[in-house]
């Protein structure tokens, strides 16, 4: 059983990566030859160039055995008549499609047998739906979920002054009284994975693993406010900015929404009578004094433009705004973005292939998430009697370098790890590990 | 503009008018009264005689698509053509010598007023007084949708005639076609009159006389067959009748269409609705309470009295069961304020329409956040929906228009050296097409007293009223007649 990927953009790479990282089998369809013969250099799958609406080309893709569907084109409807065409066809199980105009979450049609579509993915709706769910987390950080478990990864960039600053990770850990885990530090642009004699220096962007709770108690012990986050201003007021604003109003929040196009504005106002809609262009400086747009908790940036989303999310936060959100579309910003003084970025092609991924895996238990864009892997994997690690205190195993054990699932329960915690039987291991890592850690944990 | 099929529509719509002069010209027959009898049969044979030999002139004359330009000539000049035929009965029957004064009465009839010039209505024949009545019934849901409803060739350009005519900012469409929807209106109006007219029957009033107030009630007109008005019957069932009548005229008449079909959605969400609720609620309790210990002892009375006050002024019907002027001052200026405020639009009310005062209010509250918020974009939502800025726009030109014919009105009756409270409520109350007004045009007074020349100007302010202003200052736009 495979999986076919039809459209190999920036969502459907990322898809057939992860699933080809995960042992499965997938064949990808794709008009651009360029681009197709680019897939079958990087990935190894089965590359069909063709177009993905005529059911010869499918039946090529073996889209007869398929497991799962995904149409992930940049239009909409070769996504929706594709899926619609697999599902008189042929009788695949799974069917996932990417469709940006409409508003699914709300449509009562985009029920169940809308084109025989399982899923209808809306890039713009997850995007927003990631806004909404990171300030109800406190916007303070990327913040990464995990299956299986209450545990989330968050990153603090070490500023001047910071408690995390120039000190060992051992003596980090002895600071904080809630468990914890420093599961990765970026820095320069270089992934690596801590041992307890590692020094984070300042301008690292250190990445922490914890339950919800205990994050807020860790922020609290090294100094970190957590910030409330009343007033809300949003930065274009396209789909995004529309569908964030929407979410963020039903928690009782002041939302100010900055449009430039005037009919968009008198749209938003008639749909959001309780946000401030403002019609003005916020590279305009004077707007900043005018309506006080520092006076804001946070700013999330929402705009078609990406660097100007990144540069007003900056300037926004040296004119005093606590947190900022922006949103970036070219994934190789992202890596920048990270290392400049923005809290959050959220990234819609990212936001879909969670999506998707989150709707494939479902009760999966044996995973494998590539995280800080690709640099390093988070495996999950149960242990069973004969591996080589049942048995043995953690400070005795030689991990293959930067590599890291996460967190022990036993009995539904987490365990941070820590040197004499002994692996059992049928738990389940999180392990993160940088990319080169990954053949000697796979060559460790099978003996 | 197509003049010659003007005059065409207008000759259909002529004889649409006088052929409901039969009813009164039958009670005439039945009752004896020769002179009205004879006034009316005459009044029917001209009115048709001409208006044939114009159509039989003019049948080669192809019914086109109206302009909209076109509409507010037509409307206009149906009204007034209406009016002047409508008061040849009581001109010819010798009831009202003065052919001006029968004129002002046919145009209070018609728009809805109320206002008379007669000093004992009850010595008027009955055949008169029931078409005195009628006029009002006509007049109320409006002539041009009548004509609408009846005539199948008006389909087209259809709307523009009744937006012409219709009260309020816009016209609600409840069905497709426009011919349908004239004709659903009618129907419901209709409806509404059988309801009243059998509930008033039940509180003891004979056949002539609910039917007669029926008319009067349900277009919010005023006009009674008793000289006391209602207050003549005395009687708190017949009150409450009239008031719950009184305020379902003063609703928009597609809101009742919707509620009969089963949808009580756009009733909850009407912001007009509301509002005029709350209007009515808020008046009636604050005159029962300064009624209370003064005029009236009992608490019953006073609400009774304040409901069927505040309901009569505020839907502009103009009906009285007692003499407020003798109430409190503090109850004068409720009901002074009143005056300004009106129906519902879409209803048989006059004034200026609680929706456009609903749509400035937000307005104004709208221009002081954008003095706050500079760029801020505010939107002005009635029942939920956007309202469009050209709407607001019109809704403000109009107040502006209403003030100022108010007082030009008002100016030309205190030349003629009426006091201001005399001069100020007889303009409002012709404008506003309410009838009573204050001072010497109270609730036990008449317009008798004026100069013609004075009756002549209020007539047009009432048919100005009625049309919503811009229909005829349309017309006396320079213009309007270019090109």
């Amino acid at each position: 059983m495979h999986t076919v990927i039809l459209g190999a953009g920036v969502v459907g790479y990322q898809i057939a990566e992860q699933l080809i990282a995960e042992g499965k089998d997938v064949v990808i369809l794709e008009k651009n030859p360029e681009r197709a013969k680019f897939i079958s250099e990087h990935l190894d799958c089965m590359v069909i160039n063709d177009d993905g609406t005529n059911v010869s080309s499918l039946k090529r893709a073996g889209t007869k055995d398929a497991s799962i569907f995904i149409s992930v084109t940049n239009s909409d409807e070769v996504n929706m008549i594709a899926c619609g065409l697999v599902a008189s066809e042929f009788n695949v199980p799974l069917k996932i499609a990417r469709v940006r105009n409409i508003d699914y979450s709300k449509s009562k049609i985009m029920g169940k047998s809308f084109l025989g579509i399982d899923l209808i993915v809306n890039s713009e709706v997850e995007t927003a739906r990631q806004i909404a769910n990171t300030i109800a987390l406190g916007a303070d950080s990327d913040v990464m979920f995990f299956e299986n478990t209450d545990l989330q990864m968050r990153n603090i960039v070490v500023t001047r002054g910071s408690y995390f600053a120039n000190k060992t990770v051992k003596d980090i850990r002895k600071g904080i009284s809630e468990p914890f885990l420093i599961s990765g530090i970026m820095r320069n642009n270089d992934f690596l994975i801590p041992t307890g004699d590692t020094i984070v220096r300042e301008g690292d962007n250190i990445y922490l693993m914890a339950t919800q709770k205990n994050f807020t108690r860790i922020f609290i012990q090294v100094g970190k406010k957590q910030e409330k986050i009343d007033r809300i201003v949003i930065i274009g007021g396209g789909r995004v900015g529309s569908l964030a604003c929407e979410y963020l109003i039903r928690t009782g929040r002041k939302i100010t929404v900055v449009e430039t196009d005037y009919e968009r504005c008198k749209f938003l106002a008639d749909k959001f009578p309780d946000a401030l809609i403002l019609n003005a262009d916020i590279s305009d400086e004077s707007v900043f004094h005018e309506e006080e747009i520092a006076k804001h908790d946070l700013i999330v940036t929402v705009t078609d433009n990406q660097e100007l989303n990144m540069l007003i999310s900056l300037y926004a936060k040296s004119m005093g705004i606590k947190r900022s959100i922006a949103l970036v579309t070219n994934s190789s910003y992202l890596a920048i973005a990270s290392r400049l003084d923005i809290d959050v970025t959220v990234n819609p092609k990212l936001s879909t292939v969670d999506a998707i991924m989150k709707f494939i895996r479902r009760g999966n238990i044996k995973s494998l998430h590539s995280i800080f864009h690709g640099r390093a892997e988070v495996i999950e994997f149960s242990v069973d009697e004969k591996n080589p690690l049942v048995g043995k205190p953690l400070k005795e195993m030689l991990f293959p370098k930067n590599s890291i054990i996460l967190s022990v699932v036993r009995n539904n329960t987490n365990i941070l790890p820590h040197g004499n915690i002994v692996i059992e039987p049928n738990d389940l291991v999180i392990i993160i590990a940088e990319k080169t890592s990954i053949p000697d850690l796979e060559q460790f944990i099978q003996g | 503009m197509n003049p010659l099929l003007i005059i065409k529509i207008l000759s259909f719509l002529i004889i649409i008018v006088s052929s409901f002069m039969t009813i009164p010209a039958g009670i005439a027959l039945y009752h004896g009264e020769f002179h009205s009898f004879h006034a009316f049969a005459f009044t029917i044979s001209v009115v048709i005689l001409i208006a044939v030999t114009i159509l039989i002139l003019l049948r080669h004359k192809k019914v086109e698509i109206l302009t909209t330009r076109d509409g507010f000539l037509l409307v206009t000049f149906s009204w007034i053509s209406a009016s002047i035929i409508g008061a040849l009965p009581f001109y010819i029957s010798g009831a009202i010598p003065s052919y001006t004064d029968a004129f002002f009465e046919t145009v209070s009839g018609f728009t809805t007023t109320g206002a008379s010039i007669l000093t004992d209505i009850e010595s008027l024949p009955r055949s008169l007084l029931f078409w005195r009545s009628l006029t009002h019934w006509l007049g109320g849901m409006g002539i041009v949708v009548l004509a609408v409803a009846i005539l199948p060739m008006m389909g087209i350009g259809g709307l523009q005639l009744i937006r012409a005519e219709a009260p309020g900012p816009t016209v609600d469409r409840i069905s497709p076609r426009i011919t349908k929807t004239a004709k659903t209106l009618w129907l419901l109006y209709i409806g509404f009159t059988i309801l009243e007219t059998l509930l008033l029957m039940i509180g003891g009033m004979d056949l002539f006389d609910s039917l007669s107030h029926t008319f009067g009630t349900l277009a919010t007109g005023g006009f009674s067959t008793k000289n006391a008005s209602v207050g003549h019957y005395n009687s708190a069932y017949i009150d409450g009748v009239i008031t719950v009548f009184m305020l379902i005229a003063g609703i928009n008449f597609s809101l009742h269409y919707r509620l009969l079909t089963g949808r009580f959605k756009p009733l909850i969400r009407d912001t007009e609705l509301k509002a005029f609720l709350f209007i009515f609620i808020a008046s009636t309790t604050l005159i029962a309470l300064s009624l209370y210990g003064t005029t009236y002892q009992t608490i019953g009375e006073c609400v009774r009295f304040a409901s069927f006050q505040a309901a009569s002024i505020l839907t502009t019907t103009g009906f009285a069961t007692a003499d407020y002027e003798q109430w409190v001052p503090f109850a004068h200026t409720i009901l002074f304020i009143l005056m300004f405020v009106g129906g519902c639009s879409g209803s048989t009310g006059g004034g200026i329409k609680v929706v456009r005062l609903v749509i400035l209010l937000k307005q104004a509250l709208n221009e002081m956040k954008l003095l706050i918020h500079p760029r801020g974009v505010f939107a002005l939502k009635i029942s939920g929906n956007m309202v469009k800025k050209n709407i607001v726009y019109a809704v403000m030109g109009f107040f502006f228009l209403y003030i100022m014919i108010l007082l030009t009105v008002t100016f030309v009756i205190a030349f003629d050296g009426h006091d201001i409270t005399t001069s100020f409520t007889t303009a409002l109350a012709t404008l506003g097409n309410i009838g009573p007004g204050f001072a010497k045009v109270g609730p036990t007074k008449n317009y008798a007293f004026y100069e013609s020349y004075i009756k002549w100007v209020l007539s047009i302010a009432m048919i100005v009223g009625r049309l919503e202003l811009y229909t005829v200052l349309v017309i006396c736009m320079p213009h309007f007649w270019k090109r």
